[in-house]
């Protein structure tokens, strides 16, 4: 009785960050890692590698994008080893249209690939997921200031070569 | 008018997927069957580690000094400096801990240009990052830091590669087979063996000087190779009777000088001619001539 509950409660669980988060990170870790492909089979890895452990990080969510992250930094050697075939719902090709996207967007996303790998995880994660300093720190294990640091140099490298975009 | 933020954002925004909502009933089924099965499928991915590394500062950075010279040499031992760094991260005091006093640390993720394996995995007691990425922070402090480091060997790992030509396994494949060969069991047969008598020769006449015809003729199934001939005197002593070819037919003469030399009269000579075929059958044929020379010379 009680593993039916067990599963009931891991169900509305799922249901929940589907409905409210799963895209939203599947895109940050596309926007961090560049990976398309392997962005959404992450992010799936990750919810369940976490939802299967006895405990919860306070920011489901944010503790998903950087663990899906660090899954898709090293997929690369998962290559052939997981030959799962993974249920695909989120779409990226509105992103592939410049009808939809604004000139500011393009840039926007153009200069946030070209940041350092430290940046541009911190940029994702705020300006993105809208997570504050304070839970990046937690969710990275790192001190504020770390944070704070990462994502002042991430800032101001966009703001240069916006500026220059749009000169 | 919107700040540098807001635009910043809003642009990140504006750069969202979308969400196709048929698949989504299939997609909670597979979670939650595969969280219900422990998430044992992703077990055999590569731990996640942080991509953000704390900067030290201040008393904490003078503090972390000697940490980074033990786990640089360490790193220097397995050849790895990528390791040193992640390793004196461990002594952050910031770093989550694992529940286990004994983790491992993978070195920094590999990428294509730098394969996996020059990056031996350290063995610490220090916080894992590893363990720190894949568990929540709540767990992650480490009560004892010391800095003891155990160097492991690499993991045994799958190894794709080409064998050439030589390559050879370990298991000695025998393959049997039976060859029938017809043997030769067939002696040689003797059709006939004549030792001719010329007028004189059994009455004692014969002419010193002349020999005496043999002629033998000798059959085989598959091929006769030799056949001899010799001469047994009645001292027992013997000489050999040279033979020609002749078809199916071996010619010779016995010598009358030779037997004039040692015979009286009215002895007689035993001549003996033996045949080998290919497969070493031999077959013997012997003959008794009485000779008697009465004048020789």
């Amino acid at each position: 009785m009680s593993e039916v509950s067990a599963t009931a409660a891991t169900r509305e669980r799922v249901a929940a960050f589907l409905d409210t988060d799963y895209v939203r990170v599947v895109g940050a870790v596309a926007l961090a890692t560049g990976d398309r492909e392997h962005a959404e089979d992450a992010v799936q890895d990750a919810l369940v590698k976490t939802l299967a452990g006895d405990t919860e990080p306070q920011n489901l969510a944010g503790w998903i994008t950087v663990v899906a992250i660090n899954y898709v930094r090293q997929g690369w050697r998962r290559e052939g080893a997981q030959a799962r075939a993974y249920v695909r719902s989120v779409d990226f090709s509105a992103n592939d249209t410049e009808e939809t996207q604004t000139v500011d967007a393009i840039a926007v996303h153009d200069a946030v690939t070209e940041l350092p790998e430290r940046q541009r995880l911190v940029v994702v994660l705020h300006y993105y997921e809208g997570l504050q300093v304070s839970e990046i720190a937690e969710t990275l294990g790192v001190a504020e200031g770390t944070v704070k640091t990462q994502l002042h140099r991430g800032r101001e490298h966009l703001s240069s070569v916006l500026r220059k975009e749009v000169a | 008018m919107p700040n540098f933020d807001d635009e910043l954002r809003d642009a990140l925004e504006a750069w969202a997927p979308t969400s196709s909502s048929a698949s989504r009933g299939a997609l909670l089924d597979v979670l939650v069957a595969r969280i219900d099965d422990g998430g044992a499928d992703v077990a055999d991915s590569p731990a996640p580690r942080p991509v953000l590394m704390p900067v030290a500062s201040g008393r904490k950075r003078v503090g972390r000094i000697a940490g980074i010279g033990l786990f640089g040499w360490a790193a220097v031992a397995v050849g790895s400096a990528a390791a040193a760094t992640g390793a004196w991260l461990l002594l952050d005091e910031r770093q989550p801990a694992p529940e286990t006093p004994a983790i491992t640390v993978e070195s920094p993720a590999p990428t294509p240009s730098e394969p996996q394996a020059t990056n031996p995995p350290i063995t610490t007691n220090a916080p894992s990052i590893t363990d720190a990425a894949s568990k929540p922070p709540s767990e992650a402090t480490d009560p004892d830091p010391e800095p003891t480091i155990d160097v492991a060997l690499p993991a045994p790992s799958d190894v794709e590669g080409e064998l050439g030509d030589k390559a050879t396994d370990a298991v000695k494949d025998t393959v049997k087979d039976t060859v029938t060969v017809v043997k030769d069991v067939l002696a040689p047969v003797f059709g006939a063996l004549h030792v001719e008598k010329p007028d004189g020769l059994l009455s004692g006449l014969a002419q010193c000087g002349t020999s005496v015809p043999l002629s033998v003729s000798v059959a085989d199934d598959v091929g006769v190779t030799a056949v001899t001939a010799s001469v047994e005197l009645p001292s027992g002593t013997s000489a050999p009777v040279p033979l020609r070819k002749m078809g199916d037919t071996w010619e010779g003469g016995l010598a009358t000088a030779k037997l004039a030399a040692l015979l009286s009269p009215g002895q007689a000579v035993i001549v003996t001619v033996q045949a080998r075929d290919a497969a070493g059958n031999t077959s013997t044929t012997t003959t008794s001539v009485k000779a008697s020379l009465l004048a020789c010379g």
